[in-house]
């Protein structure tokens, strides 16, 4: 099937590079603890999606912004998916053509357990945590991102994803012989 | 704070820019995410239709109303037939009621009866009815309404479950009060009015003129679900009740009118056996209840009728050969003519 003439990916593409690895690193720590064809799917899901919508951004400078809402919206949507068919027996999409994107080599210790008490979060607040601390948006950008009214919302939920984050890091070092876990502070 | 997160700012990403760059160009464009939107949403709608409470009516049983001419006390042979023939688990509560003055004109019995079968009460009150001094038998269907998930509601309702529900004494007694309450009689009655045209008064505030030549067309009434059978052809006769004669009432000579409950055992009494029996066995087939009953001419002609009165379902099914039926507003009219019985 040829890509509908609407589309300009050179465009969308040229904007995407710089905040390509950015965005990659985003989607695979909030797919933490799924398996690499669900994370890329969610990556591949956001990707087309801003393709068929980049038309209509207005202003090019807030393409990450835009970019990660996307992503972050995609991210719930799988979630939501996740939930429902744990109870249904939905159809699954067709599996897309894989790029590679997630090694099936286990990550480094470091980098496994901070996605060890990622995973363990609420997709929300996991979130809220990556674009504030991983990709380095600011609060008010976090707060639009996430379709939140006020900056204070996205502060609450951040103290709450770093409290939480704190016991579920140590329950895991108690749990284990070596506790490597580094506490999220 | 943010040194926490340095293993993921540093972890080696794969070179996959490219790989995607050149999948993107040639991808198809994203399909919806519809189906688990639609399977989510039927799920919502089903639990919900499931968890909606209705209101059921459950059979819990039946009360065998007897009128009987003797004063009936504890120890009389008919309650002892009663006791007899009905088994302990299903006795539950018998009332008495005098008529007339000081009991002089007999005695109402009421047996109540939880958990039993049609068929047993069915010949209980045949049974019954046999028996000297009994004028007249009926059996009315107690009901409770229950509130119950739709879901739970359904099943039982497709598997054939019925669950008879527990009734203390005080809540049989509510039920009782309440089902016959419900078939308390409609004031029935039949006037000439000034201009000479006849009226039919039907319970409070509502009158039904006819014209001479006219059929009833519409009969307004209170209860919505009231149904009426007319058994034309029948020759005008004396009706007793309880012993006693009543009517000619009002000003209609030939009209006679029953304002209890027991009017339909009167009424049938005063019929040929092959309509009574007819009439009978469709008001049990139907689980109708009859409210009230008048025996007389209504319309202008000198064929005789008897008209009963009740708030149940309608007679439309299998009629009997040689009846008519004519539907009106809130009004079932059966209409046997007599040469074709």
């Amino acid at each position: 099937m040829s890509p509908p003439a609407s589309r300009d990916p050179d465009a969308f593409l040229a904007a995407l590079r710089p905040h390509y690895d950015d965005a990659l690193r985003y989607s695979r720590a909030l797919c933490a603890r799924w398996s690499p064809d669900e994370a890329e799917d969610v990556f591949q899901s956001a990707l087309l999606q801003a393709l068929e919508k980049h038309r209509t951004l207005r202003d090019p400078e807030r393409f990450r912004p835009w970019f990660f809402q996307i992503l972050t919206r995609t991210f719930y949507s799988a979630v939501r998916r996740h939930a429902v068919r744990r109870v249904l027996p939905l159809p699954t999409e067709a599996e897309a053509e894989s790029l590679g994107l997630y090694a099936d080599a286990p990550e480094p210790g470091a980098v496994a357990d901070t996605l060890a008490v990622l995973g363990r979060l609420r997709a929300k607040e996991r979130a809220a945590l990556l674009l504030y601390e991983l990709a380095g948006f600011s609060i008010d950008e976090v707060a639009r991102i996430q379709g939140d009214r006020s900056a204070s919302a996205v502060k609450s939920r951040l103290s709450r994803a770093r409290s939480r984050a704190r016991e579920i890091a140590t329950r895991l070092g108690a749990s284990t012989e070596a506790p490597s876990i580094h506490v999220i502070v | 704070m943010r040194s926490e997160f340095d293993p993921l700012h540093t972890a080696p990403l794969p070179d996959s820019f490219e790989r995607t760059a050149a999948w993107l160009r040639q991808a198809p464009p994203p399909r919806p995410h519809r189906a688990p939107s639609v399977a989510l949403a039927a799920l919502l709608v089903f639990v919900g239709a499931c968890s909606w409470p209705v209101s059921t009516t459950i059979a819990a049983g039946a009360v065998i109303e007897l009128l009987s001419t003797d004063r009936i006390g504890v120890g009389h042979p008919t309650l002892a037939t009663l006791d007899r023939l009905v088994p302990d688990e299903h006795q539950h509560m018998v009332e008495l009621a005098s008529v007339g003055e000081d009991g002089a004109d007999g005695t109402i019995v009421r047996y109540a009866v939880l958990g039993a079968d049609e068929p047993s009460v069915g010949r209980w009150r045949d049974t019954m009815a046999a028996q000297p001094g009994i004028q007249a038998v009926r059996v009315v269907d107690l009901d409770v309404i229950r509130r119950r998930p739709l879901g739970v509601s359904t099943v039982q309702r497709v598997l054939g479950v019925s669950s008879t529900p527990h009734l203390s004494d005080a809540q049989l007694q509510v039920e009782l009060d309440r089902v016959l309450a419900e078939t308390l009689p409609i004031t029935i009655h039949v006037r000439r009015t000034a201009s000479g045209e006849r009226a039919l008064d039907v319970g409070e505030n509502v009158t039904l003129t006819l014209r001479p030549g006219a059929r009833i067309s519409q009969l307004p009434s209170r209860d919505s679900a009231m149904r009426g059978i007319a058994v034309d052809g029948l020759e005008p006769g004396g009706v007793s009740i309880a012993g006693r004669t009543i009517g000619p009432e009002g000003e209609t000579p030939d009209t006679t009118r029953f304002e209890d409950a027991r009017a339909l055992e009167v009424a049938l009494d005063s019929l040929s056996p092959d309509i009574a029996r007819m009439i009978r066995d469709r008001i049990d087939a139907n689980r109708l209840r009859v409210d009230s009953a008048y025996r007389g001419t209504l319309r202008a002609d000198t064929t005789a009728q008897v008209f009963l009165f009740m708030r149940s379902d309608s007679l439309r099914r299998s009629l009997p050969r040689g009846a008519r039926v004519d539907t009106v507003r809130r009004t079932l009219r059966v209409q046997t003519l007599r040469d074709s019985l």
